[in-house]
């Protein structure tokens, strides 16, 4: 039989780390670097300088000479052919300069004669041979666009976002640079896409207070530019009807007098990145700062600065890393943690810098007409520490902030994987529980235990024991659907029902104990509550009653047109700045109190029944009052039974999930910059940052929760899939400390407390 | 403990009395019954107890001996199902006064039980307990009655200098004269012992009872005992009782050596059963 018992303890145990090595291994990568290293050489022969390409599968990258040439050479010779595509332009004029923008596949050149041509790239592939895709690619003109005849155009940019096109080119140099835009519309009818029109051609260089342009970038919207100059500012231009206005200019490196070294976008077209010629990165996004109201860019992050400056740079079009180059050294950078992914070291100064759309492979071109191909193995760049404990500026956000958002409807969007709001969370739904709870449990079970009629206590302690193998989610059920509504518009009776209760309790209480004995007597003993139950309906009753009265006393706010409005959900948030929510922590605390209540009580009930009943005789002979002998012999030696039922209550509370999903309704609410606040703590527009963290008058979301509802729609092994398991592991990690060093407690209070 | 409810009649030991002696009561049981559910536990018990006297009460297993005992500070009124007809009156007062709480009552009855047993706390705490329930906690006081009862107790000189240990660190003697020293800190009038020596050894016996000798200049005390060479070591007047009855009731020396009833001539000559 021992050996039966042994087995099993053995097992349990073996499971218990069985889970957590499982959970450590699902959650170790999360924390690993990015490897870099070089799979595959392919020659481009007979050339120098140019730009290249990598396809989707990175088979048949392409290298294009800056003229009219377009060349593909396969990376296995066997799968695919080299091609060759001459792109057609006018016969007189030269290409000026040439930009791809790989996310879109475009080529746009500007060319000696002031027009701007874009050739779009296609890939097709066919079935695999041997894994491999058998890939072709070629090319076609899109357009040609006309900018200031004659004038050569240095720099050009063209972003198509579907009804609304823009073309914008610097033509002409140095001093005599003009920056040049034109909207394309197109018309859209029944019978498909119409005709591109091209609208006027407006000249936007007086905008720029006589400082000449030299960089140009269309973000993907097509509707702003932003445009770097001679001295190191960056103006960003927006279209306003027909014409533009300068929303905002600043100096990226300001007062340092350093000159700008490049600027380029970042996935997603929000965030701008710029580096200078000593390597300085630093990022600015696009945000609503306090008190405007027009998105303007604001610096967010600054990068350890590259040794050697910065010589390309590469967004990825895959996620919010970027890669970086120099003659010395290849580096992959995320932006959202700050952090440096991955470095290695160069033998050669690259020409161009490519990556494939699934941002598996880098490519580097050397001066000798060689493309060398990495692969990048970065499964996980978003995670780390900092991603997950620490504050950081998200894209669009007006601060660094905690924030939990792990998916999003598009591609380019920042994951937030922040766990400190989850955790607080749970927190912040447990203590509400136990705030509940623990009072009520406790009293119930030291009145049960100690004060109660025998005959009473045989019903009541089997039917609170029913209570706790209650469903939680037929209490979540109730609290979303029953309880939230019926709290929602009855706060104020809510609160004078929790302060009328205890106040007329304690106050029947001492009346109850002025009262001469011989009127005492009548009742037989542990019967008293007979008489507390009616005054306890009626104070519930009187209170549910009074809450609108009060409401009309007290929480009443005025209306911007100057009316007076009695109503709580109004006057809560205008007085403590905080949101009021209709599933809000009190009906989780509440609901999950009701969860946590039979636990707590009957442990508890359990310890204090087992007090033995000689040190009561003992005290009672001693002419110990009963509450006395409560409180001064059996609540000791019972103390360690109602610590444990404490911290199982606490467990339970931390881990509970359904109510937790369902009372908090897990809206996703949407703050003025469609940023989804899951529980965010410190929202900033708080007039306590307290009351932020803490606020009983909304909601949240738990990390249990959370587990709950995304695990089954987070793909195996992705970072997401990663992260929710590093919730679960906080977690564990929050009750197995808690539970140990409460354990250590309880056995030194049991040791104290011994009766014998 | 609320102060308001002593009653005139037991002013004498309510907190604000001082700690000075008390005379000891007499008890008086009238035409007592008990029965626990419909167990008649107690039948038509009717006798006196002197004061400043020891008396004994002895009789077989189940005889109602300990049920009386016990009844004498109500410490049955924990127990469900009970009922009981007749009155108890210690110096005249009834037990069962619906004016007067047992509290009070209890704080003139000091009690000891058969299996010693302290509470989880200090030795010092032990023995202040029925003063610090009584809202009395000065500390020149405390001490004074501390040293006094563990005096009382023939315990001082043993356990003088670890005062603030735990209670159970003290021999099984020892805990129980502890446990005396407690019942009569805050000078109660009487002292109900229920087979004190039960659990112990013989030389720890030989004190107790060597205690109870002179605890009855000051107190009245009953005691139950299952050992008639204890109740004729200690008491000056023993009670048999039988099937809830009492049998014989009289000075110890006559009822142990020449007992008047065939059933008690029986039990103490071990012929009983």
């Amino acid at each position: 039989m021992t050996s039966v018992i042994g087995f099993g303890g053995v097992c349990i145990v073996v499971a218990v780390f069985g889970i957590f090595a499982f959970i450590l291994s699902e959650v170790f990568p999360l924390f690993g670097k990015a490897r870099l290293h070089e799979t595959a050489r392919v020659g481009f022969p007979g050339t120098s300088g140019g730009i290249i390409g990598l396809d989707e599968w990175s088979q048949l990258p392409f290298h294009y000479d800056g003229q009219r040439t377009l060349r593909f050479q396969p990376v296995n010779p066997a799968v695919n052919r080299a091609q060759q595509v001459t792109l057609t332009l006018p016969d007189a004029a030269t290409v000026t300069s040439h930009r791809f923008d790989a996310e879109h596949d475009r080529l746009i050149l500007g060319l000696s004669d002031g027009q701007v041509a874009v050739f779009q790239l296609k890939y097709t592939s066919s079935s695999a041979a041997k894994g491999t895709p058998v890939v072709t690619g070629t090319s076609f003109r899109e357009r040609l666009l006309p900018l200031t005849p004659g004038l050569p155009v240095e720099t050009a940019d063209y972003k198509d976002a579907g009804d609304r096109k823009l073309v914008a080119a610097i033509q002409g140099k140095g001093g005599d640079a003009k920056l040049l835009v034109t909207a394309l519309r197109q018309t859209r009818s029944l019978m498909g896409a119409g005709q591109v029109k091209m609208g006027e051609r407006i000249d936007l260089t007086a905008k720029l207070e006589g400082q000449h342009p030299e960089r140009l970038l269309i973000p993907g919207s097509a509707d702003s530019l932003i445009v770097g100059t001679d001295r190191g500012e960056v103006f960003y231009l927006f279209s306003k009807g027909i014409g533009w206005e300068v929303r905002q200019h600043f100096k990226p490196f300001e007062g340092e007098g350093r000159q700008l070294g490049g600027i380029d976008l970042l996935l997603g077209d929000v965030s701008l990145v710029a580096w200078n010629a000593e390597g300085a990165v630093r990022i600015f996004s696009l945000f609503v700062p306090e008190g405007q109201t027009t998105r303007v860019f604001g610096q967010t992050k600054a990068f350890p600065p590259l040794a050697g400056g910065v010589l390309h740079y590469l967004p990825s079009q895959r996620n919010k890393s970027f890669a970086l180059a120099n003659d010395q050294v290849l580096r992959v950078c995320h932006a959202t943690t700050e952090g440096v992914r991955a470095s290695v070291k160069l033998a050669f100064r690259p020409v161009d810098l490519a990556s494939d759309e699934k941002n598996e492979h880098l490519a580097l071109l050397d001066p000798a007409g060689f493309l060398h191909l990495f692969e990048v193995d970065d499964p996980h760049p978003e995670a780390g520490f900092r991603a997950f404990f620490s504050r950081i500026w998200y894209e669009g956000s007006s601060k660094p902030k905690y924030e939990w958002q792990s998916t999003s409807g598009t591609d380019d969007f920042e994951p937030k994987l922040s766990l400190t709001p989850l955790i607080i969370g749970s927190l912040k739904g447990t203590l509400y529980a136990l705030f509940f709870a623990v009072p009520i449990a406790l009293l119930a079970a030291i009145f049960v235990a100690q004060f109660m009629h025998p005959e009473v206590k045989k019903v009541v302690k089997p039917i609170m024991e029913i209570m706790a193998s209650l469903p939680s989610v037929v209490l979540g059920f109730l609290a979303a659907l029953w309880l939230a509504p019926l709290i929602e518009s009855r706060v104020p009776s809510v609160l004078a029902i929790s302060l009328l209760i205890p106040l007329l309790s304690a106050l029947l209480g001492f009346a109850w104990s002025r009262l001469p004995i011989r009127y005492r007597n009548l009742l037989p003993k542990g019967s008293e509550y007979l008489v507390l139950l009616p005054v306890v309906i009626l104070t519930g009753w009187v209170g549910w009653q009074l809450g609108p009265v009060l409401e009309r006393a007290l929480f009443v706010t005025t209306t911007p047109e100057g009316g007076r409005i009695a109503d709580f959900r109004l006057w809560w948030p205008q007085v403590t700045g905080t949101p009021y929510d209709q599933r809000n922590c009190l009906v989780v605390g509440f609901m999950m109190g009701f969860a946590v209540i039979p636990i707590i009580f009957t442990i508890s009930e359990d310890s204090l029944s087992n007090v033995p009943p000689s040190i009561i005789s003992a005290s009672e002979a001693l002419g110990a009052s009963r509450w006395q002998v409560v409180r001064t012999v059996v609540l000791p030696v019972a103390s360690a039974g109602i610590f444990s039922a404490l911290m199982i209550g606490f467990g339970r509370a931390v881990g509970e999930t359904m109510i937790v999903v369902m009372a908090t309704g897990n809206t996703a609410i949407m703050d003025a910059n469609g940023h989804l606040l899951l529980g965010e703590p410190g929202l900033g527009h708080g007039r306590f940052p307290l009351a932020d963290h803490w606020n009983i008058f909304n909601g949240m979301r738990t990390l249990s929760a959370n587990i709950a509802v995304e695990l089954p729609e987070a793909a195996v092994h992705s970072t997401h899939y990663r992260t929710l398991f590093l919730g679960a592991m906080v977690l564990f990690l929050m009750t197995f400390s808690l539970n140990t060093a409460a354990e250590l407690l309880r056995q030194r209070l049991r040791e104290k407390f011994r009766v014998g | 403990m609320p102060p308001e409810s002593a009653t005139p009649d037991s002013s004498a030991v309510s907190s604000s009395a001082p700690a000075a002696p008390l005379d000891p009561a007499f008890i008086e049981v009238d035409h007592f019954n008990f029965w626990y559910g419909t167990k008649h536990a107690i039948q038509d018990i009717t006798m006196e107890i002197p004061e400043r006297q020891i008396t004994a009460f002895i009789g077989p297993s189940g005889c109602g001996k300990t049920t009386l005992l016990r009844n004498l500070n109500r410490l049955n009124d924990l127990i469900e199902n009970i009922r009981h007809e007749g009155d108890i009156r210690i110096d005249g007062q009834s037990l069962y006064d619906p004016s007067s709480e047992v509290i009070s009552l209890r704080k003139r009855v000091g009690m000891v039980f058969q299996k010693y047993n302290p509470f989880p706390k200090t030795i010092y705490e032990n023995v202040v307990f029925s003063l610090r329930v009584a809202g009395r906690n000065h500390k020149a006081e405390l001490d004074e009655v501390a040293e006094r009862s563990l005096r009382g107790a023939a315990l001082w000189d043993e356990v003088k200098d670890k005062l603030h240990e735990s209670a159970y660190g003290l021999s099984g003697g020892q805990q129980q004269r502890l446990c005396i020293a407690r019942a009569i800190a805050n000078r109660p009038q009487i002292l109900l012992m229920d087979e004190p020596c039960a659990a112990l050894d013989p030389v720890a016996t030989l004190k107790i009872e060597a205690l109870m000798t002179q605890l009855k200049e000051e107190f009245t005390i009953v005691i139950v005992t299952h050992n008639m060479q204890q109740a004729g070591r200690v008491s000056d007047r023993t009670a048999y009782f039988y099937m809830g009855r009492l049998i014989e009731y009289g000075p110890t020396m006559q009822l142990l050596s020449n007992p008047r009833e065939k059933a008690t001539q029986d039990y103490v000559s071990g012929r009983y059963g």
